[in-house]
């Protein structure tokens, strides 16, 4: 469809007012807000679909206020090969009037002008893509669904030119219903496929049940026979280990009987045996008897010859030891005598010795006494010297300063030598003195003296320049000389250094008296050094008083030290003898007392032999008594024989039985004896197991396991056959259906492409050479790549999305528009989110686009449109 | 000396291939045969019916089945049928002789031969019966009853079951019985005729006539030669008649087919269609050849309808033993174009796939494309 011209009457606040478009080409309506720009299309649209009749609220919107006027639209467009003008007006004076320039004319009014028009319409125009091309001023920007027929068609007849695809599409349909008979929309199998699936398996588990059981039947029937086979082999076992348990048994009775004898015999050999033993023991009884008696009767007469030869010793030992205490006694009185004279010599030497040392102390502190005197002294003249070797020295140097200074005045003062030819009295400052004839008076001034030779002449005479200053000095040396002087209490240095060697002397004197203090008191003081001195003569005193005056106490120290020495040796000499004797003593008693010892014991010895002698005397006689030796001897010789015969007899009984081989018998009956009871209990086991498992077989017979189990073969079978039946249908449906989908994908992709291509070349215009697009089934843009960047168009921005959508109609267009078909792309207002570089691009891409197609823009912004170089622009004259 | 001489009854056998109610059909011809036997046994004159071994299917069958047996058996009572226990159903702790089933419902007239001591049927006639006791028996259990038997004047009929040596390829199996020690037996007069069971085809064994298997009553699989008959024996100490008699009304059919066009088909079809009593034929059909989508789909549009009137249908689905080929002939009028042919290209080339699974969803895929694309049913 192609609009070619729009006029308004009296609709809204349009009066009069007519547009045209160029057919093929862009148009742009400009105009202000609220001059009717809207209102074109919204006419346009009413003229369409309203009849003039129509009460429409939209109809009565169009109504100008306050008029009494209907409101009126007159448009001419072409459409398929038609070309008309239609005019309508709605509420005053309606009217529909239909000219219909091409193919044929015709002219209509009313209903009919209104019902022709809308066949001519629903002929021609494919009222989707109108929709979807239209993009109106504040409607929300999408993207548009283009899969509208026209398009379809369109692509379709670039495509494949295929003109069945309405069947075809009936076909897909149907094939995609077989696949989900047997396939989920995501590939899985439906769970009728799955159920099948659990069904035969839950049929096999009841078959596999029934077959094992049936084959524990057999086993168990196998069971059976082998059990009744056993049966037999046991009864015949147990019939032959019966014979032999009988045929044993009566040898075990024979050999019980042997035995019994047996037993008898030995019994007898057994008295016999313990006949015998009591006879001999009787017999042995009494030879040990008498033969007891005799070896005491012997031992007697031993101990008496022992005893008989021990008595001399006895005597010597006692001589011996009488003898040893007398000589002991003699050496210990010695011994006493001795150590008293030892005592005696000692307690002399000490008194000698303690003599010497009161006079010692006493030298000792005569000599403390006389160094503490000299210390005394000593410390008084120390007291009195005030001049040390310091004080010495610095006279010493004031001494050789004023000698220095008295130099240096005599140098430089005048010299005034005065030779007396006659004695004359020569006055010095007012001194005279009296200077003989011949003789000369030596004077040195140093600064002015006045002198006079008696009273005829006064001389005064000066020194020279200096020397006051040098006198001076001299004063200053002096004074320092008699300060250190008057310091030291000495006149001048030499009795300086004379006190000086003073102090040296006493300090001598008392270092001497301290040390000869210190080595006289040693580690004493002076009063215990005095009470030791007094003690040791009280001491001395006491013991002149005490002493026995015989012997004489020796003269000095020495003689009481030799007699000490030669008392302590014979003190040694007599505890020597002293010692030896009491050993002598100690061994003689000793002797003595073992010989006396071993007397007593032959004595106890000897009697305790007489009394066992006495009593197994007796005993024997006793023995004696009831039966003599002889017929004892006699009594054992026949019980010796009387055994032999019986045990003859016990052998003989013996060997009898062994000869019936009793423990291999008893060992075979016990045998077969257990071998029967085992047998019999084998066969009783086994009888019942056989009783039970056939018990068991019947009650299982009767249940009619085989018809189950073919019941449940069938039952198997039956699910087998249709589980692989439909599993043959489900992969003949997959198989067709994925080839078709894959072959309709493959097409579908061949058949977009105008229309993606399409896109593309407009878009590359706006945007860059790198452009492009994927769309999806419904021909919407699925993703738009720039750049080497895909993106979803939900990720693009609003602007970016206006001019997909916008280029994707005007590419729409395109397609469909040919040969007069398709439908006019109307913008009213949009592009408001494009930067002004992006609009520039964009009326480019329309321009190109409405070489195609018709493309009509409304718009209340001149400016936006500027760059759609072809375009037709209209103004709407404004009200 | 009349008697029926019959064998492998094995009442209670499930056919699984037979499916809903055809398994009932299928069970209940097996025990109308045994009355028939009865009938056919009070026809004939027949003193007694032998059954040779196998007369259930197993010892373990459904106690309904045994019970409806005896009731067939009661049905002529003036007949004794001798039952002998085969390796199907072996006189075993298990055996469903000794079952408190079988003791408590048995009929006067039936009579199980359970043991080795020759048994009286009649006048100087003795049944040398060799009943088996265990499903793996280590000896000629027929032959050793003979010789257990000793001598008699008696006309002597050998009652047994099991495979001879000359039929056996198993050499090794120690119950095979010895064909030649039979024959010399009845050469030398001591027995007079062998009364076998096993075989499921009536067969005359050696070469004296007087050693037989009876064959089955009713067929059991395709792969027998002559079942469904019984034997009348006519015996006497040196003649001897025996005459087959059909009483088996199911059959068991396998045939191959080739098909390569539409007239294959509608010739399969007649022939199916000729077949008599469709409901007790159990039919086989090795389909080989290549056919078209369209025939594939006539084919199973046939199979289907036939599955449902006969007995049972068996038939190969196997791609390299029928291919089908998609020709384009098959899809024309359906308007598949653009992708829709490509699609239909890439079926048929994976439809000649030498990977036989995916040649045969291709190929059922090519069905199902023509089942969708035809007009909606």
């Amino acid at each position: 469809m192609r609009i070619h011209r729009i006029a308004l009457r009296n609709y809204r606040g349009v009066v009069d007012c007519s547009i045209p478009f160029v057919g093929d080409g862009v148009t742009i309506v400009e105009g202000a807000n609220e001059i009717g720009k809207t209102s074109l299309t919204e006419a346009f649209d009413l003229a369409l679909e309203k009849p003039d009749s129509s009460k429409d609220a939209r109809i009565k919107a169009t109504q100008p206020v306050g008029q009494d006027v209907g409101p009126e639209v007159e448009i001419e467009i072409s459409s398929g090969n038609y070309e008309l003008k239609l005019r309508k007006r709605w509420c005053r004076r309606t009217e529909t009037t239909l000219e219909i320039t091409s193919p044929r004319h015709e002219q209509l009014t009313g209903r009919d002008a209104h019902q022709r028009l809308r066949s001519i319409l629903d002929e021609t125009l494919d009222w989707g893509l109108w929709e979807a091309l239209r993009v109106a001023q504040g409607v929300k920007l999408t993207l548009p669904a283009l899969g509208v027929a026209s398009l379809g068609a369109a692509l379709d007849h670039e495509a494949t030119d295929d003109s069945a695809s309405a069947a075809q599409d009936a076909l897909w349909e149907r094939i995609c219903a077989e696949r989900l008979r047997y396939w989920t929309p995501t590939g899985l199998k439906t769970k009728e496929r799955q159920d099948s699936s659990a069904d035969i398996q839950e049929a096999r588990g009841r078959l596999d049940d029934l077959e094992e059981s049936l084959r524990q039947i057999e086993r168990d029937a196998e069971e059976s026979a082998r059990l009744a086979q056993r049966h037999d082999q046991i009864q015949n076992d147990l019939d032959t280990v019966r014979q032999s348990e009988s045929e044993l048994a009566e040898r075990w009775q024979l050999i019980e009987e042997l035995r019994r004898v047996a037993d008898e015999r030995a019994a007898e050999r057994g008295e016999a045996q313990s006949e015998r033993n009591a006879r001999n023991a009787a017999f042995e009884r009494r030879a040990e008897l008498v033969s007891d008696l005799n070896g005491k009767e012997e031992k007697l007469a031993a101990i008496r010859r022992e005893r008989q030869a021990a008595a001399p010793a006895l005597e010597d030992a006692e001589r011996h030891a009488n003898a040893a205490k007398e000589d002991e006694s003699e050496a210990r009185a010695a011994l006493d005598v001795a150590e008293q004279a030892h005592t005696r010599a000692c307690e002399d030497r000490d008194h000698h010795r303690r003599m010497i040392e009161v006079a010692q102390f006493r030298e000792r502190l005569g000599r403390i006494e006389e160094a503490q005197n000299q210390l005394a002294r000593a410390e008084s003249d120390l007291e009195s010297i005030r001049v040390d070797s310091d004080l010495v020295e610095q006279i010493g140097q004031a001494h050789i300063a004023v000698v220095r200074a008295e130099a240096s005045v005599e140098g430089a003062a005048a010299h005034v030598t005065t030779t007396a030819i006659r004695s004359v009295i020569i006055t010095v400052d007012e001194v005279e003195y009296g200077l003989q004839a011949g003789k000369q008076h030596d004077l040195t001034v140093s600064d002015a003296t006045e002198f006079g030779i008696d009273d005829r002449a006064t001389v005064l005479v000066r020194a020279g320049a200096g020397s006051a200053e040098t006198a001076q000095r001299l004063d200053e040396a002096r004074r320092e000389l008699r300060r250190l002087c008057d310091q030291g209490d000495v006149t001048d240095l030499a009795s300086a250094q004379t006190a000086e060697r003073r102090r040296s002397s006493a300090e001598r004197d008392r270092n001497d008296a301290r040390t000869a203090i210190r080595d006289n008191l040693r580690d004493l003081t002076y009063e215990e050094l005095a009470r030791m001195a007094d003690r040791h003569d009280r001491r001395i005193e006491e013991y002149a008083t005490r002493r026995y005056p015989l012997p004489a106490l020796p003269d000095d120290l020495r003689a009481a030290l030799a007699l000490v020495t030669a008392s302590e040796a014979q003190v040694e000499e007599c505890r020597s003898v002293a010692e030896a004797s009491r050993g002598r003593v100690q061994r003689a008693s000793e002797a003595l007392a073992n010989v006396q010892l071993q007397a007593a014991e032959l004595a106890g010895e000897l009697k305790a032999l007489q009394d066992a002698r006495d009593a197994a005397s007796a005993f024997l006689s006793e023995a004696r008594r009831p039966i003599s030796d002889e017929d004892l001897a006699s009594a054992l010789a026949t019980a010796e024989e009387s055994l032999e015969l019986a045990a003859e007899a016990a052998d003989a009984a013996l060997e009898n039985l062994q000869w019936e081989e009793p423990d291999s018998v008893e060992a075979q009956l016990a045998n077969a004896r257990g071998s029967s009871r085992n047998l019999g209990e084998q066969l009783h086991s086994n009888d019942i197991n056989h009783s039970e498992l056939r018990g068991s077989l019947k009650t299982r017979g009767e249940m009619g396991l085989s018809g189950k189990r073919d019941d449940a073969e069938s039952e198997l079978r039956g699910l087998e056959r249709e589980h692989d039946s439909a599993e043959r249908k489900a992969l003949a449906a997959q198989c067709l259906h994925q080839v078709f989908d894959a072959r309709w994908r493959e097409a579908r992709q061949k058949y977009l492409t105008p229309f993606r291509e399409g896109i593309e070349r407009l878009g590359r215009i706006v945007f860059n050479p790198t452009f492009e697009v994927e769309l999806n089934d419904d021909l919407g843009i699925a993703r738009r790549t720039l750049d080497g960047a895909t993106l979803d168009v939900s990720q693009l921005s609003t602007g970016a999305r206006e001019q997909l959508g916008i280029i994707a109609r005007l590419a729409c267009a395109a397609i469909v528009s040919p040969d007069g078909g398709g439908a006019p792309v109307i913008l009213d207002d949009a592009l408001g989110w494009s930067d002004p570089s992006r609009l520039q691009r964009m009326g480019a891409a329309i321009a190109a686009a409405g070489n195609d197609c018709q493309v009509i823009i409304l718009t209340c912004t001149p400016g936006r449109y500027a760059y759609v170089g072809n375009a037709t622009v209209v103004r709407l004259p404004t009200s | 000396m009349k008697f029926l001489h019959t064998a492998d009854w094995q009442l209670g056998m499930t056919r699984h291939f037979l499916r809903g109610e055809a398994q009932a059909r299928f069970s209940q011809a097996r025990l109308d045969a045994v009355r028939s036997i009865g009938q056919l046994a009070v026809e004939e004159g027949c003193g007694f019916v032998l059954v040779c071994g196998d007369v259930f299917e197993s010892n373990q069958i459904d106690r309904q089945v045994l019970a409806r047996a005896l009731d067939a058996m009661d049905a002529t009572p003036e007949v004794t049928f001798y039952l002998l226990p085969g390796n199907h159903d072996p006189l075993d702790a298990a055996s469903i002789y000794t079952s408190h089933s079988f003791s408590d419902r048995r009929p006067a007239n039936v009579v199980v031969l359970d043991g080795s001591e020759p048994v009286d049927v009649a006048d100087g006639v003795e049944l040398l019966a060799a009943p088996w006791t265990s499903k793996r028996p280590l000896a000629d259990l027929v032959n050793r009853a003979v010789e257990l038997a000793g001598p008699s004047d008696a006309l002597r009929v050998v009652v047994g079951h099991g495979a001879l040596d000359a039929r056996s390829p198993d050499t090794r199996d120690p119950a095979l019985i010895s064909l030649s020690r039979l024959e010399e037996r009845i050469s030398a007069g001591d027995i007079h005729y062998v009364a076998l069971g096993d075989r499921h085809s009536t067969t005359d064994e050696g070469s004296t006539g007087r050693v037989w298997y009876s064959g089955a009553p009713e067929p059991t699989r395709y792969t027998e030669t002559d079942p469904g008959n019984v034997l009348v024996v006519e015996l006497s100490e040196c003649d001897i008649e025996v005459t087959p008699h059909r009483i088996g009304v199911w059959a068991f059919i396998e045939r191959e087919w080739q098909l390569a066009s539409s007239d294959d088909i509608k010739a399969l079809e007649e022939w199916l269609s000729s077949l008599e009593h469709p409901e007790r034929k159990v039919v086989k059909l090795p389909l080989t050849g290549q056919i078209s989508v369209a025939q594939k789909a006539k084919l199973d549009n046939l199979l289907e309808q036939q599955t449902d009137l006969l007995g049972a249908l068996e038939h190969s689905d196997r791609s390299t033993d029928l291919v089908v080929i998609a020709d384009d002939a098959d899809f024309e009028g359906m308007d598949l174009t653009g992708a829709a042919r490509l699609a239909l290209a890439d079926l048929h080339e994976q439809a000649s796939s030498n990977d036989e699974m995916e040649a045969l969803a291709a190929s059922d895929a090519l069905a199902l494309l023509y089942r969708l694309s035809g007009p909606a049913t």
